[in-house]
């Protein structure tokens, strides 16, 4: 039992704090919208920064050119990242991708595909969702049939984040309609210039346009970029893979939230001359608060720990990610009730505290209990794989 | 960071859950609510043959000179079977006291009998005004010459009813500043004029009562520390105590979760597993993240104590956390549970019951607040 981390992953995050120091540009606005044109090239230079000093893949394995840095390490860096919020990072490509295409692809694919996402010059974007197909994802719809020497895809795919920005999306389209569900998916590689391809913007409830609808219509996707073999798609995408996921980006981004709150209850004149730091009410919740992202926190750790003893933490990084959600729910909206009459003021207002984030947050994290398996999803999990209750679904 | 037990840790919880396991079903536990200390002779016998009263004990005072984090090994599977009786207040809080502030003569005669079996301590610190706090110390100490004389009344003394030695806190009433105020008194049971009330009724069936001290009277050598020098010794047992009552909260609502687990799998309704059902299952995996989260938080704080720092924020964390998922895990294990868990004859009841009392002692979430506070530097 430690509960600290080894001086050499401390020099590291001391490394890389005085980068972000060095790097981020002093009027930069993380409140900004982070789907303007502006935040994006800044995502993009401060991507290729990364992939300059080899974070980009740490996680990588060094025989290709990573760092093969532990879970515990990818943590650190996930987690000051975040807590910064730093922009650059890329999840799409360098995390989920290239793991797979390690595993999975041809020597020839790996040469083909992984030099430009070490570089941090190619945008992926993930086709997986159906308009149809989101919980039970092994039931979509989109079809690639065989012709010769490529496929031609049919079909739509929906809440593509980045599908705008993207050069490449790695999609999964049905190759055997009369097999089980599982059995007829492959998993394919598509050049987004492809034509055929139509990708129409989707603009969230907070206003800003992150996902989008792509259409495919005779879209001949070459045969030389499946990868795993025919039919094998669904396991190619759900292979565990060794790079973190400990969901230490949920709690981290709650706990920078908190952070913000305090320092604001700290800063302003609340009413009859309290502070809202010394209103008993509001310090109530912050306790409570603060200890559940102490313990999310923790859990986020224990799942990058099991990871680094060569154990598949699946019951783990469900609960982390249960926990870390809802929590950056709960801070965001606590948030909003210590701003008041404030927390109505949006980005851009002049009188809006905090730029206006708390609300732009608590809008966004009400995708975060949906995407990436909705928390009912990981809680099925958890029962299922973790408990051994039975198969509910 | 290092979520894994060395070889020995795993050898004291396996052999914690082995014994505990078989001694102490449902059915002993509720025979010690009518028992009058809570812990047979034979048994207590058996954990000091075992070494587990002298865990804390230094090997030079015939212990087994452990740390905090094997302590807390131990006390987690005792809180999975809800073991009663007087362990926590002497193994724990009684040896750390002693320990920490006892002189040679107090040690040598005190923890001795600690490990071998034959004292159980409590400590009396709360009175009507149960903040733990040194202003909330009214019981006063009188000097008189070289002797003092304490009077004034301890509430919710744990263990009380059996313990054979007191450790009193009591303020000097001519020293205004009351941290200073605060000396921590070795007071036997059998000392004239300490009356020890009834057995109080609680939520736990447990043994605490209320004490009154009426101009007892008391030597020098009875002081614990240093005059005037009791607080910081209280908040170091606060903190101790704590923690300790953290993981051993979070062992019970993992025995919980284990049982809710499987009733899921076995009781069926519309001719499945009620497991089956999403609605039951979802309960259950929220279980899992409370028990979880609870128990790691609480080892971070037993760790750091255990590595000597001072450890407030992660101990008031950890308590305040303890206490929500607990209490939390106790309410959806009933809703699983359906109108057995409501029950007396289930043992589900005296987990539930065991997590309300847990949850104000050694501090309720008031008490750890601010403290939890500092970390978020509010």
């Amino acid at each position: 039992m430690r509960f600290e981390f080894t001086l050499a992953e401390e020099a590291f995050r001391s490394q890389l704090l005085t980068w972000i120091g060095a790097t981020l540009p002093p009027d930069y606005d993380s409140a900004a919208d982070d789907s303007d044109d502006a935040q994006w090239k800044l995502t993009l230079r401060l991507r290729r920064e990364l992939a300059g000093r080899g974070w980009l893949t740490l996680a990588w394995p060094k025989e290709y050119g990573g760092m093969g840095a532990s879970p515990m390490t990818q943590l650190i860096f996930n987690e000051e990242m975040a807590f910064q919020r730093v922009p650059g990072r890329d999840a799409f490509g360098a995390r989920m991708l290239a793991p797979t295409l390690m595993v999975h692809g041809t020597e020839e694919q790996r040469r083909r595909f992984l030099p430009s996402v070490a570089r941090g010059e190619v945008q992926w974007c993930q086709g997986y969702s159906e308009p149809n197909s989101g919980s039970d994802l092994a039931s979509l719809q989109t079809r690639a049939v065989d012709d010769g020497a490529e496929f031609v895809v049919n079909g739509t795919k929906i809440w593509t984040s980045l599908a705008h920005r993207a050069d490449w999306i790695f999609l999964l389209a049905r190759t055997d309609p009369e097999a089980s569900k599982h059995k007829g998916i492959s998993f394919l590689l598509c050049d987004m210039k492809t034509p055929g391809i139509t990708v129409r913007p989707i603009i969230n409830m907070a206003g800003e346009h992150h996902f989008n609808q792509i259409t495919f219509e005779d879209v001949r996707v070459p045969k030389d970029q499946l990868v795993g073999g025919i039919n094998q798609g669904w396991y190619v995408a759900t292979t565990l893979l060794d790079f973190e996921r400990s969901g230490i980006d949920y709690v981290t981004a709650a706990r920078r939230v908190i952070a913000d709150l305090a320092e604001y209850a700290r800063s302003e004149p609340g009413s009859n001359g309290q502070r809202l730091a010394d209103d008993g009410e509001f310090r109530a919740r912050f306790a409570l608060l603060a200890a559940e992202a102490e313990a999310a926190r923790l859990l986020a750790y224990e799942v990058a720990w099991l990871q680094g003893q060569e154990t598949l933490p699946t019951r783990e990084a469900s609960m982390s990610k249960v926990m870390g959600t809802r929590l950056m729910n709960k801070v965001t909206d606590f948030g909003l009730e210590l701003l008041g009459a404030y927390g109505q003021l949006d980005r851009g207002s002049d009188a809006a505290k905090l730029r206006g984030r708390i609300l732009r947050s608590r809008f966004e994290c009400i995708a975060w209990t949906i995407f990436a398996g909705t928390n009912e999803i990981q809680k099925n999990i958890i029962a299922i794989r973790g408990l051994g209750l039975p198969r509910n679904y | 960071m290092d979520f894994g037990l060395t070889e020995q840790q795993k050898l004291i919880r396996d052999g914690a859950r082995t014994y505990l396991r078989e001694v102490c079903p449902g059915a002993y536990v509720r025979s010690m609510q009518r028992h009058p200390t809570g812990c047979p002779a034979e048994v207590w016998r058996k954990l000091s043959d075992m070494g587990w009263t002298g865990m804390l004990v230094p090997e030079d005072y015939g212990g087994a000179g452990l740390g905090l984090v094997e302590m807390g090994l131990v006390l987690e599977e005792m809180g999975a079977v809800a073991f009663p009786g007087p362990f926590f207040e002497t193994a724990v809080i009684g040896t750390s006291a002693l320990s920490l502030a006892g002189d040679e003569r107090q040690k040598s005669s005190y923890l001795r009998r600690i490990a071998d079996g034959s004292l159980t301590v409590s400590l009396a610190v709360q009175e009507r005004d149960p903040a733990w706090q040194p202003s909330a110390i009214k019981c006063a100490a009188d000097r008189r010459d070289e002797d003092w004389a304490l009077s004034g009344e301890k509430l919710f003394v744990g263990d009380g009813t059996s313990a054979g030695l007191f450790i009193v806190a009591a303020a000097d009433r001519s020293v205004s500043q009351a941290e200073a105020a605060v000396t921590l008194f070795l007071v036997p049971r059998e000392t004239p004029g300490v009356r020890i009330g009834e057995r109080w009724l609680t939520v736990d069936h447990d043994h605490q009562t209320g004490i009154t001290f009426e101009a007892v009277e008391v030597g020098p050598d009875s002081v614990l520390g240093k005059v005037g020098g009791g607080w910081p010794t209280l908040r170091r047992l606060f903190l101790i105590g704590a923690a300790m009552k953290a993981v051993e909260m979070a062992g019970g609502a993992r025995r919980v979760l284990e049982m809710t687990a499987e009733y899921a799998r076995k009781r069926e309704q519309f001719g499945k597993p009620i497991g089956g059902f999403q609605a039951v299952a979802h309960m259950v995996a929220e279980m899992a993240i409370y028990v979880e989260s609870a128990r790691n938080i609480a080892y971070q704080a037993i760790w750091r104590l255990a590595q000597g720092h001072d450890a407030a924020q992660e101990v008031a964390l950890a308590k305040v956390w303890a206490n929500e998922a607990c209490v939390r895990t106790a309410e959806l294990a009933h809703q699983s549970h359906g109108a057995i868990g409501f029950t007396q004859e289930h043992d589900l009841q005296i987990y539930t019951r065991r997590a309300l009392a847990g949850r104000v002692t050694y501090g309720d979430s008031r008490d750890h607040r601010d403290a939890a506070l500092a970390s978020i530097h509010l």
